[in-house]
């Protein structure tokens, strides 16, 4: 068979995948089946929000940053008061360092749980979305008893966080982890040995170190890839220090590597709230908040950027100050923005069929690249 | 101080062979108008070392237009269309010069300090 050419084809979408939450706005050229040129374009959900902090006070840019991803907004909060606190030189009560840990772990747990969910229903299996859910919503559940919201929480302030986690609470956390991880097999039975999710997910999308690093991918999908990097290891902040750990990393950097290490990341964040609600049960009495005026925040002038471990990579907030009540200027390096850039570059050797398994593998959440 | 960009594009290329492989960040800072009354742009970027695992971070002051390190970070497409976006520097070399997150008809950069506010 000599000279079969193939008509190119250009395809120009905006697919809505339940993974991407948002619009996610392509170019592709085809050649039969195969892509070959893959360009992405972002900016449909650019809210401004380097521009609207140079306009606010420190405490009403707080609520705003909550708002960069929804489904991680604990790190963002995290991310935003770590500089501005470094400025302030103020340190934290204890106590408060291990709330903050305990409820990020538990978003962190919560994230992979949605993303899961949203991984699954990418490849086209409507039923374990269900299953993932269900968890998920035990934590919403313990975050609702914690904050009194659900999805965003406005639970931490500059100093400290809002309010005590009652006893009930923390032994409602140690419930649940006690019961997860029964009702977490049954949710990772549906695929973990399916031959249809294993072929479509082992062997695609292979990033390897090589091309990570210059794509500056960090997170999971850099992990999945060989390289141990977490920056709750690598720049400890908060209590990190203080707990036991490790970093489940992965050789393939295939889909299938990074769906099984955020699975192990689950157990790993787990066992860290297990540690947190231990020592909140053992040290009840501590300071939660320096009480400070909030609507008073002025940071001395300077330069600052905090790193922040988020269920997708790391989170970066440059704070520039010049002494005054509002930022000079404030910039959020977010990880999905890079991995939207690797796919120029790596879904330009897979399928049609196989790219939404790609997309959602990444974890890319397109209100956090836009800002 | 006029600046050319070029020693900024010598120094990263000489930190690149020393290791620092990936740039995990770059930003930008508005300084103008310096004592001269012209332009003047802070560029920060941040590097990272896998061998040592050492961060390094570079600062540079540009006027308005500089050299693109596209060529030697994967990453700093987006980052510098980005900046070029909301700042208004130019890069020379770079393969993809346009507006990132803004509309193409969009005037003016919006963080820059000479940007009127609405």
């Amino acid at each position: 068979m000599k000279n079969i050419t193939h008509n190119k084809t250009i395809i120009n979408t905006n697919i809505n995948y339940p993974s991407t939450h948002g619009i996610l706005r392509f170019s592709a050229e085809l050649e039969g089946e195969k892509i070959i040129k893959f360009a992405p374009e972002l900016g449909y959900t650019h809210r401004g929000l380097e521009k609207a902090a140079q306009n606010r006070l420190f405490s009403q840019y707080l609520l705003m940053t909550e708002k960069i991803d929804y489904l991680a907004d604990f790190f963002y909060t995290q991310a935003y008061l770590s500089a501005t606190e470094e400025l302030l030189e103020i340190e934290l009560p204890k106590n408060a360092q291990y709330i903050r840990v305990l409820t990020m772990e538990l978003n962190r747990i919560s994230s992979h749980l949605a993303w899961l969910g949203h991984f699954m229903q990418n490849l086209g299996a409507s039923v374990p979305v269900f299953y993932a859910f269900n968890l998920r919503n035990e934590i919403l559940n313990i975050f609702e008893k914690i904050t009194g919201s659900r999805i965003t929480h406005n639970y931490y302030i500059f100093g400290g966080v809002r309010n005590k986690i009652s006893n009930d609470v923390l032994n409602d956390i140690l419930d649940f982890i006690k019961n997860f991880n029964q009702k977490f097999k049954i949710l990772n039975g549906v695929m973990a040995e399916n031959p249809i999710f294993l072929d479509r997910t082992k062997g695609i999308g292979v990033i390897t170190t090589e091309i990570a690093l210059p794509y500056s991918i960090t997170g999971v999908n850099l992990r999945a890839s060989g390289l141990a990097l977490d920056f709750r290891k690598e720049k400890p902040y908060l209590v990190y220090d203080e707990l036991e750990f490790s970093i489940p990393t992965a050789f393939e950097g295939d889909c299938h590597s990074r769906y099984k290490l955020r699975m192990d990341e689950i157990e790993i964040s787990l066992n860290l709230v297990k540690q947190c609600t231990e020592w909140l049960l053992a040290n009840q009495n501590g300071e939660i908040s320096l009480n400070i005026n909030q609507a008073e925040i002025k940071p001395k002038a300077g330069r600052t950027a905090s790193w922040t471990e988020s269920p997708r990579g790391l989170i970066m907030c440059h704070l520039i100050t010049d002494g005054g009540k509002k930022p000079k200027r404030l910039k959020w390096r977010t990880p999905s923005f890079y991995a939207v850039q690797l796919l120029e570059k790596i879904a330009a050797d897979c399928t049609l069929s196989d790219l939404s398994t790609l997309i959602s593998s990444l974890d890319i959440v397109l209100a956090e690249a836009d800002r | 101080m006029k600046t050319t960009g070029m020693e900024a594009f010598e120094a990263l290329s000489g930190l690149k062979k020393n290791g620092f492989i990936a740039l995990v960040s770059l930003t930008a800072e508005d300084l103008s108008p310096n004592a001269d009354g012209e332009n003047e742009f802070k560029l920060i970027y941040t590097l990272y070392n896998p061998v040592n695992r050492e961060f390094k971070e570079f600062e540079t002051t540009v006027n308005d237009i500089t050299y693109s390190v596209s060529s030697l970070y994967k990453s700093a497409n987006y980052d510098e269309r980005e900046i070029y976006d909301l700042f208004g520097i130019k890069f020379k070399n770079h393969p993809n010069l346009k507006r990132i997150f803004l509309d193409e008809n969009f005037k003016g950069h919006p963080l820059k300090n000479s940007f009127k506010n609405r």
